[in-house]
């Protein structure tokens, strides 16, 4: 069992807060998302978890015991975690194995076995015809492979990723993404993982915090998350969101462009923010909704287009080829869902 | 906190001015006690009683100042003759230097001062005789023009390298901004010069304060000098050095006073004004500036190096001389190994220690480094001589080539504490914190900062110093045990008696040796430039 529970963890900076209150539960070989803009104290709270920093208070426990807390401070390399950081921290003057097997000195292994296990976790990660090169030579994505390769070979229960794959292009990025799901599946490890572009991590991730300025914004399953964020922040955050502002009838319902959206948590006059995403529209000449495209831009895969609907303008991803002036049917194909000020 | 952050700069202000105060005393007090143990034990000796207060003006003043004037004149001579060699080249070195200039640049620095100065003075009175003008040198007058411009070509480069730095990381931007607005001339002397200001002021203190407490080339060419006169003084008592030190306390003092309000003025003025300019080459025109650094370094590289190779039977060992010259380079090499370990475990492992200290401690080790570096080394010869003075086992101890160690340590300790924490800034805080991680101890983590990123500062440190104290001659000359001869003293001792003949195969040596060591010492900062572009 390696869960990672963190409760009530304060931590300052001189006078500046970088996590208030925060708490939050990563499930014994789950995957936890962290995200949040820059400042908003990801890396604080890896680092609290870690034992490289001390929270002001606040408990942190893995695996059920107390870590940080209670008087105790259990030093990071008796905590049965690793840390991949987003630069990754080889020693240039040791080959890639030797770099793996400095993580087995204090393990009273014979240099053999050492050497062997260090070999077996750079197999792991395809970095066996490398193991004998120095880090000078090794590209962006083998250096990253073979910390990762240091992280992972004294078997930790949680593996702590700081933005691991910031500066590492997008085939890298998915290869390197590739090995973490087969460790997670082979291996169970727990991982919390702080990322800025977290499309890559969604496909791994159970659960999900969100962090602005210390303080935990939105919690919960990832994809519940994705789909019903429950903040106005979170839904700009998390799926840039359209937000509409309305106020709550009779009904219970707010009538808003979109349609009458359901509000069970307001009472009737309660002003209430609405977010609809805008990968939630479709063109189909049967919809309902008919909008007067402002603005289209190609964006790769899809264009991004701002459009008039009822007198609110909307941001919206389209697959079909548009142009402004364009005249366009849309139907929801994602409800939209009210939202509440953090 | 005031809303424009003067509050912060205030209080900014005042820790570096107690950095320096707390700095400056703790170089004061020991001196302040030396003087206090010379009245004590004087006090002691009724006979001596009589001589102490009447004495001790003609003691600092001796020759009731003239010394020290002469002292203070022919540092301010050189080193206006250093300012006007210096600049263009600085200015040609910063706008299109090349390695092989810089390194030719930084060659008279290599060249111990006082073969240096020996090298001037055989080439200056060759010179002298092919122009017929016989026993010019002497004119007092004459002579002491001759040491100013010895002083002048030896430590010009102290003035020009950071010129050339302040002009390649500050000058371009600024430069380019202004091109549309004035024609480049006016530029160059309305915004770019302004902008050298303290890099070239702060290196004209530095190399006032090296002619001010130079010892060799005085002594080479007969000038009246402070300097010589405390050195004088610690020789004939060298029993009791504590009497040496009224001599010394004038050169002392102007030291540490210059020292002082530079690093203010500094503090006040940020050096590098535009960092983000980065270090790249000017394409424009420098014809001015390319003529005379061919010119300055004619002068100063080419002339006494070629002087030094073409001297009558330079390349045929003497055999009277060789035998005590291997020796005492053999003994310098002793000293200068130690001294060099020394500064390296001092320096290196103060950097190492003090990684993570407040910054008040940080920069106090960095005013008393920097002091120590420019001290005159009376200073450090009074320090240690007191300890010959002690009870039977410290006597033994300090009359011992340990000493050296020590000695060398205290003096060149701010280049391996300069070099390692610079290589330790770019190591980063992610390396501290995998060893955190990986749970390694702390002899493991300091053999992997030594094996890794720090190995080659610190060789380059370890040579840079090796060189330096190899052509030292005062610590080397009144610290050196008895039975031990450094080639320093050996070879001063040979133009002392004018044996010139067994001196210059010895200095053609060194010279070849010392030029071996900073290649070295090259090979292995440019080794740390790859070893940490590989860690970045």
């Amino acid at each position: 069992m390696a869960n990672v529970a963190c409760d009530n963890l304060m931590k300052r900076y001189g006078d500046v807060p970088a996590l208030t209150d925060v708490s939050c539960r990563a499930d014994d070989r789950g995957v936890l998302l962290i995200l949040g803009p820059s400042g908003a104290g990801k890396t604080t709270l890896l680092r609290l978890v870690a034992g490289l920093d001390r929270p002001d208070a606040g408990t942190i426990r893995i695996g059920g015991a107390v870590v940080t807390g209670s008087g105790r401070h259990v030093p990071p390399h008796l905590r049965g975690v690793a840390f991949v950081f987003q630069r990754p921290t080889l020693w240039p003057h040791l080959r890639a194995v030797d770099n793996v097997m400095l993580a087995l000195v204090g393990r009273r292994l014979r240099r053999r076995e050492r050497r062997r296990r260090a070999a077996a976790a750079l197999d792991r990660l395809g970095m066996t015809r490398r193991a004998r090169a120095f880090p000078g030579s090794l590209s962006g994505g083998e250096l990253q492979r073979v910390s990762l390769a240091r992280a992972l070979v004294t078997d930790p229960g949680v593996l702590l990723l700081d933005e691991p794959f910031a500066s590492l292009d997008v085939e890298l990025r998915a290869d390197l993404v590739r090995h973490l799901a087969a460790l997670k599946a082979d291996r169970g490890v727990t991982m919390l993982w702080v990322s800025h572009r977290y499309e890559e991590a969604l496909a791994l991730a159970d659960g999900l915090v969100l962090l602005r300025e210390g303080r935990v914004v939105e919690s919960g399953p990832v994809q519940d998350l994705m789909a019903r964020p429950t903040t106005v922040f979170g839904a700009r955050f998390l799926t840039d969101a359209n937000l509409l502002e309305a106020v709550v009838g009779p009904d219970g319902r707010a009538e808003t462009v979109l349609g009458a959206v359901p509000c069970p948590d307001h009472r009737p006059g309660d002003a209430v923010v609405v977010a609809v995403s805008p990968d939630a529209f479709l063109v189909d000449g049967e919809g309902d909704l008919h909008a007067t495209i402002e603005h289209a831009e190609f964006r790769g895969r899809s264009f991004a287009c701002t459009a008039r609907l009822g007198g609110a303008t909307l941001r919206i991803h389209l697959k079909d080829r548009l142009a402004a002036g364009d005249e366009v049917s849309l139907r929801l194909i994602t409800p939209p869902v009210p939202v509440r000020e953090e | 906190m005031t809303p424009d952050g003067s509050g912060e700069a205030g209080r900014r202000r005042s820790r570096r001015r107690r950095i320096l105060l707390a700095g400056l005393a703790l170089v004061g007090v020991p001196v302040a006690v030396g003087i206090g143990l010379h009245f004590l034990r004087t006090a002691a000796d009724p006979a001596q009683v009589a001589l102490t207060i009447p004495t001790l003006g003609s003691s600092v003043w001796p020759s009731g100042g003239r010394l020290f004037a002469s002292n203070l004149l022919l540092a301010a001579l050189a080193t206006g003759m250093a300012l006007v060699l210096a600049f263009p080249v600085g200015v040609y070195l910063g706008r299109r230097g090349r390695a092989v200039l810089v390194a030719l640049a930084v060659s008279p620095l290599v060249i111990p001062p006082h073969l240096s100065a020996y090298i001037w003075r055989f080439t200056l009175e060759d010179a002298a005789r092919g122009l017929g003008a016989g026993a010019v040198w002497a004119s007092p007058q004459r002579s002491f023009a001759a040491a100013a411009w010895t002083l002048a070509a030896m430590y010009w480069p102290v003035v020009a390298l950071p010129v050339a730095v302040a002009i390649r990381f500050c000058g371009r931007r600024v430069r380019e901004e202004l091109a549309t607005l004035a024609p480049p001339r006016a530029v160059f002397w309305r915004a770019v010069a302004p902008g050298l200001l303290p890099a070239l002021l702060g290196g004209a203190g530095i190399f006032f304060l090296l002619a001010l407490s130079n010892y060799g080339v005085p002594l080479m060419w007969n000038v009246p000098s402070q300097v010589l006169a405390a050195f004088a003084q610690l020789e004939i008592w060298r029993d009791q050095p504590a009497r040496a030190i009224p001599t010394s306390l004038p050169l002392i003092l102007t030291a540490a006073a210059l020292c002082g309000a530079g690093l203010l003025w500094l503090a006040r003025r940020p050096y590098g004004f535009a960092l983000t300019a980065g270090p790249r080459r000017d394409a424009g025109p420098a014809r001015w500036s390319a003529a005379l650094t061919v010119a300055v370094l004619t002068a100063t590289v080419a002339v006494p190096l070629t002087s030094l190779a073409t001297y009558p039977g330079v390349f045929r060992p003497t055999r009277a001389y060789w035998q005590p010259g291997r020796e005492a380079f053999l003994c310098g090499i002793v000293f200068a190994g130690l001294g060099a370990t020394g500064a390296v475990v001092l320096g290196a492992g103060l950097a190492r220690a003090t990684r993570r200290a407040p910054r008040v401690v940080r920069g106090l080790i960095e005013v008393i480094g920097l002091f120590s570096l420019f001290v005159p080394a009376i200073l450090i010869c009074l320090l240690l001589a007191a300890g010959r003075a002690g009870p039977a086992w410290v006597a033994a101890v300090y009359d011992s080539p340990a000493v050296f160690a020590v000695a060398y340590g205290l003096r060149f300790f701010y280049i391996p504490w300069r070099v390692t924490r610079s290589a330790q800034r770019l190591e980063g805080r992610a390396y501290h914190e995998t060893e955190r991680m990986l749970g390694l101890g702390p002899c493991r983590r300091a053999l992997l900062a030594l094996g890794g990123a720090l190995g080659p500062a610190v060789a380059c440190a370890w040579l840079i110093v090796f060189a330096l104290a190899l052509g030292e001659l005062e610590i080397a000359t009144f610290l050196a045990p008895a039975g031990w001869q450094p080639l320093s003293t050996f070879l001063d001792n040979q133009m002392h008696y004018a044996r010139q003949a067994g001196a210059m195969q010895w200095v053609l040596i060194v010279v070849a040796a010392e030029l071996a060591v900073v290649c070295l010492a090259g090979i292995a900062g440019r080794l740390q430039w790859r070893t940490l572009r590989a860690t970045t």
